[in-house]
């Protein structure tokens, strides 16, 4: 079984382009499947851009992430040092009635939630550490 | 990183198909070229996705702002051809309830008349 993977990276949305292409080179060594790898880039983006879009005031702070497979699941660990946000916290949507009324943003956490699982968040020594474990 | 290319733009049709993955990157390469090749053409639109790999919410929120303005000039935004977990995400979304989705092109350009 692979080893895990640790990445760090600056609260900068750019910095997910870096960190998606080590994950899924990491993930295809760990003979991940494609699904698996799908997943696991969804959480990573969604959860890791909410921690950049919301977490910091300034840029230069710091976000870690660790990727350690497991024989039946991926686990996938956020933790940034930015304001305490627990993202299991944000209630589900409904369905929009009308295109209209169709959500453009704001989904990402309802999408892990949906297509991955529950989140577990915890706050640590003044860390936000997010954790989920995607099925492979 | 992600494309679009065109391949219909008449006067009853636009039609075009995305490739990649549509996530933070990606929707920065396509949103603008996306709206030029659909939005400020007016007509109906049919969306090929099945080229697309990956689809994250910014993705969704591209898809949804252009079908929204379309509807706004009359005309409709269908996709089609979605790949099992593309499908997957948008149906978790729940903007499936109100974003038409075919199977195929015929479908798609079926849902296009359709009232």
């Amino acid at each position: 079984m692979a080893e895990s993977l640790t990445l760090t990276l600056h609260n900068d949305l750019g910095e997910l382009v870096r960190v998606q292409s080590h994950v899924a080179a990491f993930l295809a060594g760990a003979g991940a499947s494609a699904d698996t790898l799908y997943l696991t880039r969804l959480a990573i983006e969604e959860l890791t851009s909410n921690v950049i879009r919301h977490g910091y005031e300034h840029v230069g702070q710091h976000i870690y992430i660790t990727i350690a497979p497991r024989p039946d699941a991926v686990d996938v660990v956020i933790e940034d040092d930015g304001r305490p946000f627990d993202p299991g916290s944000q209630s589900d949507r409904a369905a929009p009635a009308s295109l209209d009324e169709a959500p453009t943003g704001g989904m990402g956490i309802g999408l892990v939630r949906g297509l991955v699982g529950a989140t577990h968040y915890d706050r640590v020594d003044g860390r936000n550490r997010v954790t989920c474990r995607v099925p492979r | 990183m992600s494309e679009l290319q065109t391949i219909d733009a008449s006067d009853e049709l636009s039609y075009v198909s995305l490739k990649g993955r549509l996530d933070i990157a990606g929707v920065d390469a396509v949103a603008m070229p996306l709206t030029v090749a659909t939005v400020t053409r007016r007509k109906p639109t049919i969306v090929d996705m099945s080229a697309v790999e990956f689809l994250g919410s910014l993705g969704i929120g591209m898809l949804v702002r252009c079908a929204v303005s379309l509807q706004r000039t009359g005309a409709r935004f269908v996709l089609f051809g979605c790949q099992p977990m593309v499908r997957k995400t948008l149906e978790t979304s729940k903007v499936d309830a109100v974003l038409p989705i075919a199977d195929t092109k015929d479908a798609a350009l079926a849902l296009l008349h359709a009232h």
